[in-house]
This record gives C-alpha cells, structure tokens and sequence, in this order.
C-alpha cells in the first residue's frame, strides 16, 4: 500500500489556496492513504477552533478526517528524532531548539512506514533534512552570531530520516494540473504559463516556502 | 532568568524609553528587530515577551492617529510609568515584580476607551504574529514558532507567505524539477 504523510503545513496550503478538489482526484490515482498524525490535527482542527478567523478551515479539514481522506496515525516514538533534531544548532552555548512537535511527530511517522513522500510546505524541517548545513548558514546569517552544528546530532538525525522523499503541496498541485484536474476551475482561455504562474504563486502567497525562482522554473516545464 | 536575558532586557527597555522620550522611532523600530535574535536563540518567555511588546510600542508609537485619539495621554502616561517600574526591577534583578509589570503592561489597553482600545489591541495581536514570522524567518520552524509566540499556523502561514521568506539562498534545496519528479512519480 502505497502512503504519504503531510505535515500541518501542507495541507493548510491547500485548504487556504481551495484546491482540495483537485487533491482528492490525485488521491484516486495515487491509490494509497494519506496520513496525518494527532499533533498535526492539533494544529490543523483544534488550535483553530478555538479562533474565529479560521474556524471554517479547521471545521473543514476535520470533515475530511472523519471521512477517512487523512488518515490519523501516531508513529511508536518520535522523540529520539525531536531530541537529535533540537541538538543540531548552538548559539552562545544555547542549543537552538528549531522544530515543534507537530513536525518531527509526522516526519517519524514517514520514516516508521517508509512513507512514499513526506509532504511539508514549511522550510525549516525541509531544510533539516536535505541539507543541514545551509539550515546552519541561514541561522548564522539571520543571527548574526556564530551558530555551532553539532555534527554528531546531525549524523544521528540524517541516520534515521535517510531515504526520506520530501515534496511539497506546490509539487502535487502542479501534477494536477498537468493532468487536467484543475481544468473544471481555470478557464483554459490563460495561457498556461500564466496558469501556472497564478496557481504557484497563490500557494506560496498562502505560505508555501517556493522560491520565485522555483516558479519561473515550473512555467517553462 | 539567565543574567545574559536579564542584561538585554534592561538594555531594550532603556533604548525603549529614550525613543519615546526623543520621539526616535527609528531606534524602537531597530530595537524591536534586536530583539528578534534573543528571542529565536532562547525561546523563553521574557524575551518573547519584551520582542512582542517593543515591536507593538514601534507600531503604536509611529503612528500620530493613535495620539490624536480620546483616552491617549492616560495610556501613555501609564504605559511609560509602567516601563520606568519594569526597568527598575530588573535593574534590582527582582525578576518576580518585573514579569508582574510586563503582564500589567498587557492589560492597561482593557482600561482604556473603546475607540482606542480597539486599534492598540489589533497592533499587540499583529505583533505577535510579526515576531512569529521573524522567527520563522530566522529558521525556527512553522510549527515552533506558532507555539512560542501563541498564534495558529493558518495566521502565521498566511502572513509569512507574504513576505520573501521562501526567496532565501539558503532555502533551496533539491531543484524543483527533481521534485516534480517525485511528485510525478506517485501519481501515474
């Protein structure tokens, strides 16, 4: 069975862009299941409840949970992962602690079941596990102090998250698009590059960390 | 708190001070982005709170509306008898009576008048997510920081995506073509 695990991130992009409908054909194609774990629907339904500014969102998500489309899940353990993950940085001889639970709970969980992908729109976790050293130079840069990489934290984490696909909610939507899901919305009278332009752009202006660059890429595929 | 918190925090409230004093909006505005590395490498509460707090008086201070309104001399003699009381405790290292102040700092705008009391709180809200951004933009994760500073990820994604933070050198990883890849590859 084939299976993805999406961080809170992701599908809030898609939720705040309203291309759930798309998402839902993809998920017929991929024919696996979809997982989300308990701190992520936390953060995704819960926390939000409890706002007036995000309510619906969070009453709509929780309806695609109860029906199954996110399955929730929690990994055995995730706190070897947190701890190795939050002992990576130092600065001034403060360890720098750098992600939350909601994050290393779902990257454990696609690790635990070899998960396809890992879908995550936010930077940081993405960072981490790609290339921790440019995680290292931004911190440094933003800081403007020294920041330490414990490589030995480092080698453990890369350890246990290697093999790791990471893809984000940009990447699906796009392959919706190409095959035609997104049609019943887009009027096919824009050129697709302009299609293109304005799906990625309205995803990342919802929060999605894709570069301008990354875009202009995208619109010449 | 570490005596390293404890000498910031003295260090920004002075500066604080000074600006209102000399009407240096300028230097709040810097204190306010100061702030920001204390409060990303620490994570605890103080430096939260006073990144919160300077960056909210920056905003409230630039702008001469909020002067003009009903209720404001009160506000502001309070507020800067408060700020002078928050400095001389921590000062005398009397860290309980400092974080009471703070506290009372956040609750003057429940005593002001309502026409004035609505934008001051809409700019100590806005603050929070602001700062949460610059923390998220420093390299603390989404999800972190939404928990440092109290705010949802729905907020702080929806005002991030707003920013440059995702144009960072440092944020490119695999090229997107290999990504689309992947992604094409899950869904033949």
């Amino acid at each position: 069975m084939k299976t993805l695990v999406f961080d809170t991130s992701s599908i809030i992009t898609i939720a705040m862009s309203g291309l759930m409908d798309p998402i839902r054909e993809l998920k017929k194609r991929f024919a696996g299941d979809f997982y989300i774990t308990p701190s992520v629907k936390v953060e995704l339904v819960d926390n939000p409840l409890k706002t007036k500014r995000f309510a619906l969102e969070a009453m709509l998500i929780s309806k695609l949970i109860e029906e199954g489309f996110f399955k929730v899940s929690k990994p055995k353990d995730f706190n070897k992962l947190m701890k190795y993950a939050n002992s990576c940085f130092y600065a001034h001889e403060h360890s720098i602690k750098i992600v939350h639970l909601g994050e290393m709970e779902s990257l454990a969980m696609a690790v635990e079941i070899n998960a396809d992908a890992y879908v995550v729109d936010e930077r940081t976790t993405r960072l981490l596990v790609e290339n921790p050293s440019k995680l290292r130079e931004l911190l440094e840069r933003k800081l403007h102090t020294s920041v330490r990489m414990d490589k030995d934290a480092v080698k453990e984490f890369g350890k246990m998250v290697k093999g790791i696909k990471i893809i984000r909610s940009t990447e699906m939507v796009f392959v919706a698009y190409e095959k035609g899901y997104l049609d019943n919305y887009i009027p096919s009278r824009y050129l697709r590059k302009n299609q293109v332009d304005a799906i990625l752009w309205g995803m990342r202006l919802k929060g999605c960390a894709i570069s301008t660059e990354e875009i202009e890429k995208a619109k010449r595929l | 708190m570490d005596p390293d918190t404890r000498n910031q925090i003295e260090l920004i409230l002075k500066g604080t001070l000074e600006g209102i004093k000399n009407n240096d909006m300028l230097k709040i505005g810097q204190l306010s982005n100061f702030t920001v590395h204390g409060a990303s490498t620490r994570q605890d509460k103080d430096s939260i709170t006073i990144a919160v707090l300077v960056y909210a008086l920056s905003k409230i201070y630039g702008r001469e509306y909020y002067k003009r309104q009903k209720g404001w001399i009160n506000f502001e003699k309070k507020l800067q008898k408060k700020l002078n009381n928050a400095l001389d405790a921590i000062k005398k290292k009397d860290i309980n009576t400092y974080e009471n102040i703070l506290k009372g700092i956040f609750t003057i705008i429940d005593g002001l008048d309502h026409n004035i009391k609505d934008y001051i709180s809409v700019v100590f809200e806005k603050a929070r997510v602001n700062k949460a951004s610059r923390l998220y933009e420093h390299g603390i994760s989404l999800g972190k920081t939404a928990d440092l500073l109290g705010v949802t990820q729905y907020e702080l994604m929806d005002y991030a995506g707003k920013t440059f933070i995702a144009d960072s050198a440092e944020a490119q990883t695999l090229n997107i073509l290999e990504r689309i890849k992947i992604a094409r590859s899950l869904f033949k």
